[in-house]
Order: structure tokens, then sequence, then C-alpha cells
């Protein structure tokens, strides 16, 4: 069994062994680490969230729509990363208090709240 | 982090860490960005973005001339060379010639600088061995008196 995941113009094409037995949701969430993979490789140096979001790998991410947003923030409860400008585009809400902005952890904790709060996680 | 990581680094993005001091000095994080790490903050992420944290006042955008004022506000002022003065401490801001700022690295007591590169390592170098890499040049130099 084979995966074709379209990043740009180029696709990358996933090997998945014959006996993995994958439904939807499982071949979307493989998906999207793919492309959280690629891109926090490609665009770990950029001083700002703003130019790594800019990255084609990102795009496809808020391009899932709200698909990728239980993935999203289990990403963000394995390891604090920015993907609030993702789940702000997606959501089109931002729960983050005032206060906790630039603050990573507790951006992470607010957004994970409203995941709670939500039903998604 | 492996000769090939570095390699990595060193070749593709910041080509002339090859040749210069570039020096590991902390484990990756997501928890704060160069522009915190030039003012000594280790607990936030700096962007002119709603996001993150900023100065109240300061505009919304990267250019260089904003991230002047910020600094500026931060009790910092323009100067005219890199040369360590024990009495102020130095931070350069960095361009790949658009008009934006793309890095800020603050200088050593040593004369080396420090950056945090993204939401990867702290790194202790030269401003040669970042220069010509994916932050371009060095176009502003700024200072505050210790």
């Amino acid at each position: 069994m084979t995966m074709k995941v379209n990043i740009t113009e180029d696709s990358l094409l996933i090997e998945i062994p014959l006996d993995e037995n994958l439904d939807e949701e499982a071949l979307q969430e493989l998906h999207f680490q793919i492309l959280a993979e690629k891109w926090k490789e490609e665009n770990k140096f950029f001083s700002f969230a703003s130019e790594m979001s800019k990255s084609p790998y990102y795009q496809r991410i808020i391009a899932m729509g709200k698909t990728a947003l239980p993935f999203l923030l289990k990403a963000l409860q394995e390891e604090p990363q920015h993907w609030f400008t993702a789940l702000g585009a997606i959501t089109q809400e931002n729960p983050v208090a005032p206060a906790h902005r630039g603050n990573i952890a507790l951006m992470t904790n607010d957004w994970l709240a409203w995941g709670r709060m939500n039903g998604i996680i | 982090m492996g000769q090939d990581e570095r390699n990595y680094l060193s070749h593709r993005l910041f080509p002339n860490s090859f040749e210069e001091p570039f020096e590991i000095t902390s484990p990756e994080t997501a928890a704060y960005n160069c522009v915190a790490w030039a003012m000594h903050d280790s607990e936030r992420w700096w962007e002119a973005d709603e996001n993150y944290s900023w100065k109240e006042g300061v505009a919304l955008d990267n250019t260089i001339s904003t991230f002047i004022q910020l600094f500026q506000q931060l009790g910092f002022s323009v100067c005219p060379d890199v040369t360590l003065e024990k009495s102020h401490e130095k931070i350069t801001l960095f361009s790949n010639g658009d008009g934006d700022c793309s890095h800020v690295a603050r200088q050593l007591e040593s004369g080396l600088w420090t950056s945090k590169l993204g939401v990867s390592y702290d790194v202790a170098h030269t401003l040669d061995a970042i220069e010509g890499g994916i932050y371009g040049k060095v176009v502003l130099i700024m200072k505050k008196v210790i």
C-alpha cells in the first residue's frame, strides 16, 4: 500500500507496510505528521513564526481545515510549537489570554483548554 | 548534535560557519526567539504579531525602522561599530536586503556574539559565521549602557 501526499507541485510518495490497516482518520493523521515534520525540519531557523507559517507544508496543514484540528492540538500536547497561526486560521478564534501572548507554554495551555471545551481533545 | 546535522547547518544555511566559530550553547526550544534572546528573555517569543509579545505603540511589522523603534524603547541607540565596550551591550540587526529585519544577535563579554536560531539552538559565533546565510548580513548596530 502506498500513500501520495501532495505538498507543492511535487508529491511525496509514502510507503505503508501492507499489513497496516489504516482507516481514513489514521491516513489523515499520517498526512499531517509528514507535513508537520517537513515543516519543522525546513523552517526551524527562521526568526519569526510569520516566516515559518509561509511554508507550503504549513499552508497545506491549514488547507486540511477542521480535519487538522485534533492533530494540531495533539501535536501541541506533545511538543510546544508554533501552531497558533494555523489554529487561528482554521477556527477563526483566538482563545489566548492577552497576558499569555508570547509565552508558548501558556498559549499552549489556552489552546488545549479551548480544545477540551469544544470536545476536540 | 551530530556531525551530519552540523554540516547541514554549516553548509546549507550558514555557509561561513564552517570556517568561523559557531558553537551550540543550548538545547532546542520554541519558547523564545532571537529578539527575546537579544534582550535576555528566554521565557517569551517576541514578534510583531498579535499572537506574541510586543511593545505597545511599536508598529506590527518587521521593518528595520520598526526594530530600531522597539530597541530604542528598551534603552538602545544606534551606534557606528561593533567594537567591544565594557560599559555597553551591543546588538546587531540582520537583513536580507528587503528592508525587513531577519535576525538579531547580542554581543557577549568575550567579543563573540550569541544568537537564538529560530526554534532551534542558541549559538555563540562571530558575525562572519552568520553573515551570508539565511539571515543575510548585518545592517545596523545598536548599543545600550550596561
